[in-house]
């Protein structure tokens, strides 16, 4: 309204005063950025990127909960802010920075909560045992990945990185779709066969650079222990170790012996290389277990009896070789400068809970970080396996997920640098070893691994 | 002005220095690249999601307004839109009568300093604005204009300050010092010399100014982003930038979306062209 | 001007620049100077900062990185007067109205309708190896020029700069139609009676009397070279493959926002404000000497 009145009141003398009345608060129409509002009520304001995608079924999820947790807490109101994904971290740390904002807030776990963790409050006084043994993945969002430190976040999801196959795709190029290969050898062999008619053997996408850093992380325990990631992570152990240089060789290895799809530099992981997999083009593809590019997607769209899982090739057999990593999925965390710190824990509480676990993993398709989940719920025989996997202790750990920003940068970079020809592995990895020793020269608050 | 003299409209003026038809055959074929992308915006956005998987580039066999229902009524556009009127309206009048002030003092007062300020309004623009982000943001909040529309409208006005400023300086100018002292001599004020010698002058100029802000404040995002968080007062753009999922984009929904969002600023760039090229009329000034 | 008369015109002057120099001040001036504070310390946004004297700057000299990054902005640098040209030359048929010429200037203004994220986007699709692109390129036997354009290193810089001289060159035009449209048009009529043409015209009419719209457009574009191209490096490179597409801007970005380093990205800020400050007084003085 006060538009109109400027538009008017621009030739007159006043207009000064008009621009000035404009800088005064009240002058335009108020949003809100506080609990306000209504007496009696506490308004809680949570900040995440699903509740704004209206294509995916965590939003309509999240709404739903949200609806239900009012009905329980007559006197609780939440605001939920769909922020976009692509600005989220920004945002928030402008939010961060001028102490106000969200109550709650999503995160990745892993590097994002430990960058942020001063601008959150430790849970470890709300949770309770119980609730604790009932979650896993609790190490993503604790100080030093330490699950009996400092909680910063609770989980929610559970993520993880698979391999899947196209079955059809297998007998078609006369190998057994129901043994995938599982040596290295036999894996070039399947991608050589499925060549030959005239398909792709693996869809790539490596436009962001997030592609290598998958394969890393889907292969990095067939040559690195957990204590060594966590070395190379804090940099007593170099990223030049012939160790990580395995990674990167297999890596290379694949890109010359053709098994990428045509066009894969400039194919974005997200919906690209994924839809390349969906629409019978490739045999192989590195997805999640969660969320997207997983099962239930790759399900719906390919029909399930298409589909298979499998973990990464073995090129270094080991005790740990047949693992697949999982990480953590995203989590919730409470803010510094909330007001109302108890009623937001509920909240988070709420949506970790054993019922919502259950719909998370009936609607969503994906692993809730709750485990108290009647596994028989699972129908889809991919994502029973999965379950089974991650029962039996399948599941391992990350090997960038804990590396600072700046060295995950790095590492997306040198890959598509030495997938492209601009750069060798010995290159690529001084580079790398190059920043990580920047920034601890720099003395950067990173979340770099276990420092505090 | 150019083509509305009788001598023009016989087009003995244009044939003269270019050869017409290679010229327009290039002209086509340059119009043809700038087409076709947003035809091709337009034909994603009328693919259903699964048709899109298979048929990415050629014309839709299933054609489905589905991506605009949805992307109107999930990314709220109709709302959103409203929001990004008032404050875009707002900031490009004020943008007007803030930068016209400054070019008249700057290119036809003398006064000490004038170069050395003129300088400054145009080297504030080299600022990125990421690094202003975050002090920018806080003092916004410390001033209460968070979730403001004045706050994102000030934010707005202040940035097209240097471009506009340097813009109407130019072509202020552009217009002859006796014209000044004329209105001067008839006993005419600064601020009516400005209003009645200028402005009527520069009009094309300013109207290119008005669309040029219009269009980057339509179309921005990260400030629009940052301090308008409250859905009732969120602008267009970050309505349909959330149309990006995590992970996945559907494609025909966001094109869907881009398609609503940039329909407004074509229909106010067709409506207003015409003025764009009108030209200065001699000695019409009283 | 009598004395009296030189002093109510500051007095008007300074008023009229009140509000410009107000806005300013309060938000750009005093956030960039704070900025600029924070270039001597490490600062990750949102705890204290710590004074770190210049060391951040001694990185900024020795980082590659950074170097890459500077490097690619001076090619586009080099791309602006090619940009300003193309615009030019389209905005003359314009001007002299051929047929249809109405059309053609809504037509060419329709990429600046778009946000750069949506171009990015748009492109990014039809640039794939696969796209209308490089099928239409073999369909006119042009296939061997057909490449992954935005994946392959050697060819993602210029395809940057192509597209974002689709998404600009339109705005261009309708400047300089507006610079024509402002001059005396008695000199394009004397000219035409002269017999002047082509490149003569060019030269020794237009160019003359658009000097300041040229030098206008000329340095905005350099200086949004510098500062505007996140949109389109974020959409459709991200500054990749590996650095090859890396701006001053997408890095700071980078630093600022997923390293958490602020403290370096003011830095690299300062840094870029400086150098782009120090070739538009370049430019500008380079044109003034034109014009003497």
């Amino acid at each position: 309204m006060t538009g109109f009145i400027t538009k008017h009141a621009i030739r007159r003398p006043g207009r000064v005063a008009v621009i000035l009345g404009l800088l005064l608060p009240g002058g335009c129409r108020r949003g809100t950025t506080e609990p306000p509002g209504e007496p009696g009520k506490t308004t809680i304001t949570v900040w995440d990127w699903h509740a704004a995608d209206p294509s995916k079924g965590v939003g309509l999820w999240l709404t739903r909960i949200d609806r239900a947790f009012e009905q329980r807490h007559p006197n609780i109101r939440i605001k939920h802010v769909g922020q976009s994904h692509t600005e989220y971290y920004e945002i928030f740390k402008a939010a961060a920075a001028a102490r106000r904002g969200p109550d709650v807030v999503m995160f990745h776990q892993g590097t994002r909560v430990m960058d942020n963790r001063d601008s959150l409050i430790p849970l470890n006084d709300y949770v309770t045992p119980d609730f604790r043994q009932k979650l896993v993945g609790w190490e993503h969002s604790c100080e030093g990945y330490d699950p009996n430190g400092t909680i910063w976040a609770v989980p929610i999801a559970v993520q993880g990185l698979i391999w899947y196959y196209n079955k059809t795709l297998l007998k078609q190029a006369g190998l057994d779709p129901d043994k995938p290969p599982t040596t290295w050898t036999e894996f070039l062999f399947a991608c050589q066969a499925v060549r030959r008619i005239g398909k792709s053997g693996i869809a790539v996408g490596q436009k962001e650079g997030d592609w290598a850093d998958w394969f890393a992380n889907s292969c990095h325990m067939q040559v690195l222990t957990s204590q060594e990631v966590d070395h190379l992570n804090r940099g007593v152990m170099t990223w030049t170790d012939p160790k990580v240089a395995v990674i990167l060789t297999r890596l290379k290895e694949l890109n010359d012996a053709g098994c990428f799809q045509k066009g894969a530099m400039s194919t974005p992981l997200f919906p690209d290389a994924s839809e390349v997999f969906m629409r019978g083009e490739a045999a192989f593809f590195l997805g999640l277990i969660s969320d997207v590019a997983h099962w239930k997607e790759f399900g719906d769209m390919m029909g399930p009896q298409t589909l298979g899982v499998m973990t990464c090739p073995i090129f270094q057999p080991g005790p740990d070789a047949h693992k697949f990593p999982t990480g953590g999925g995203f989590a919730y965390a409470v803010t510094r400068w909330s007001t109302c710190p108890a009623a937001a824990f509920e909240y988070i509480a709420f949506i970790a809970n054993d019922e919502n676990a259950k719909s998370f993993l009936t609607e969503v398709g994906s692993f809730p970080a709750n485990q108290h989940y009647d596994r028989n719920l699972i129908t889809d025989s991919n994502a029973k396996t999965i379950a089974q996997w991650l029962v039996g202790g399948r599941g391992g750990g990350e090997l960038t997920g804990r590396s600072s920003r700046a060295v995950y940068d790095a590492f997306r970079r040198e890959c598509q640098r030495l997938l492209t020809g601009q750069t060798d592995v010995g290159g690529a990895l001084a580079a790398i070893e190059k920043v990580s020793a920047t920034e601890r020269a720099s003395g950067a608050k990173t979340s770099g691994a276990s420092i505090r | 002005m150019a083509g509305r003299s009788a001598e023009h409209r016989t087009g003995r003026h244009r044939s003269i220095r270019w050869g017409r038809v290679p010229t327009v055959l290039a002209l086509v074929g340059i119009s043809a690249t700038t087409i076709y992308p947003l035809l091709f915006m337009l034909l994603t956005a009328l693919k259903g999601r699964k048709e899109y998987l298979f048929n990415r580039y050629g014309l839709p066999n299933e054609a489905t307004l589905e991506n605009f229902y949805n992307a109107w009524v999930h990314a709220k556009v109709g709302h959103y839109a409203v929001n990004s009127s008032i404050v875009v309206a707002t900031a490009v009048v004020l943008g007007w009568v803030v930068c016209s002030l400054a070019a008249y003092a700057l290119s036809h007062l003398r006064f000490p300093g004038r170069r050395a300020i003129f300088l400054a309004i145009i080297g504030s623009m080299m600022i990125a604005p990421q690094v202003i982000l975050i002090p920018l943001y806080s003092m916004l909040i410390s001033l209460g204009l968070l979730n403001q529309h004045a706050g994102l409208i000030l934010v707005y006005v202040t940035l097209s300050i240097p471009f506009g400023t340097y813009l109407l300086t130019s072509y202020f100018r552009g217009i002859p010092a006796e014209m000044v002292e004329a209105a001067q001599v008839d006993g005419a004020n600064h601020l009516q010399i400005l209003r009645r010698v200028m402005v009527p002058i520069a009009r094309p100029a300013l109207v290119t100014l008005g669309i040029f802000n219009f269009l980057w404040m339509w179309n921005e995002l990260l400030f629009a982003l940052l301090i308008l968080q409250d859905d009732s007062v969120r602008t267009l753009m970050v309505g349909v930038a959330n149309l990006r999922g995590q992970y996945t984009t559907n494609i025909p929904l966001l094109s869907a979306g881009l398609f609503l969002a940039a329909t407004p600023v074509l229909v106010v760039f067709l409506i207003f062209q015409t003025q764009i090229t009108k030209g200065m009329t001699m000695g019409a000034v009283k | 001007m009598s004395l009296a008369g030189r002093k109510t015109g500051a007095v008007y002057a300074y008023l009229f620049l009140a509000p410009a120099c107000l806005l300013l001040i309060v938000f750009r001036v005093v956030p960039a100077v704070s900025a600029i504070g924070h270039s001597v310390t490490s600062w990750d946004g949102v705890t204290p900062a710590v004074y770190i004297g210049l060391d951040n700057f001694r990185e900024l000299v020795r980082d590659g990185v950074f170097w890459t990054a500077l490097k690619n902005n001076l090619v586009l640098v080099l791309a602006v007067p090619v940009w300003v040209l193309v615009s030019l030359l389209l905005a003359l048929p314009l001007h002299q109205e051929v047929p249809a010429w109405k059309f053609f200037r809504t037509a060419f203004f329709l990429p600046s309708v778009l946000s750069p994220v949506i171009i990015g986007t748009l492109f990014t699709a039809l640039l794939r190896h696969d796209g209308p692109v490089n099928h239409g390129l073999e369909l006119v036997g042009l296939g061997r020029v057909a490449r992954d354009w935005l994946g392959d290193p050697a060819a993602a810089l210029p395809t940057l700069t192509m597209v974002i001289l689709w998404g600009v060159f339109g705005e261009g035009v309708i400047v300089f139609l507006a610079g024509l449209a402002a001059v005396p048009q008695e000199i394009f009529e004397a000219a035409r009676l002269d017999g002047a043409k082509g490149w003569v015209y060019l030269r020794h009419i237009v160019i003359p009397s658009l000097r300041h719209v040229i030098e206008f457009w000329g340095v905005n574009l350099v200086v949004w070279s510098f500062t505007s191209l996140f949109a389109f490096v974020y959409v459709m490179t991200g500054g990749g493959p590996g650095y090859a597409t890396m701006l001053v801007e997408y890095q700071l970005y980078l630093q600022a926002f997923e390293a958490n380093r602020m403290g370096y990205a003011c830095a690299l800020g300062t840094a870029l404000f400086l150098m782009v400050f120090g070739l538009i007084l370049l430019q500008v003085r380079l044109m003034a000497e034109k014009e003497d």
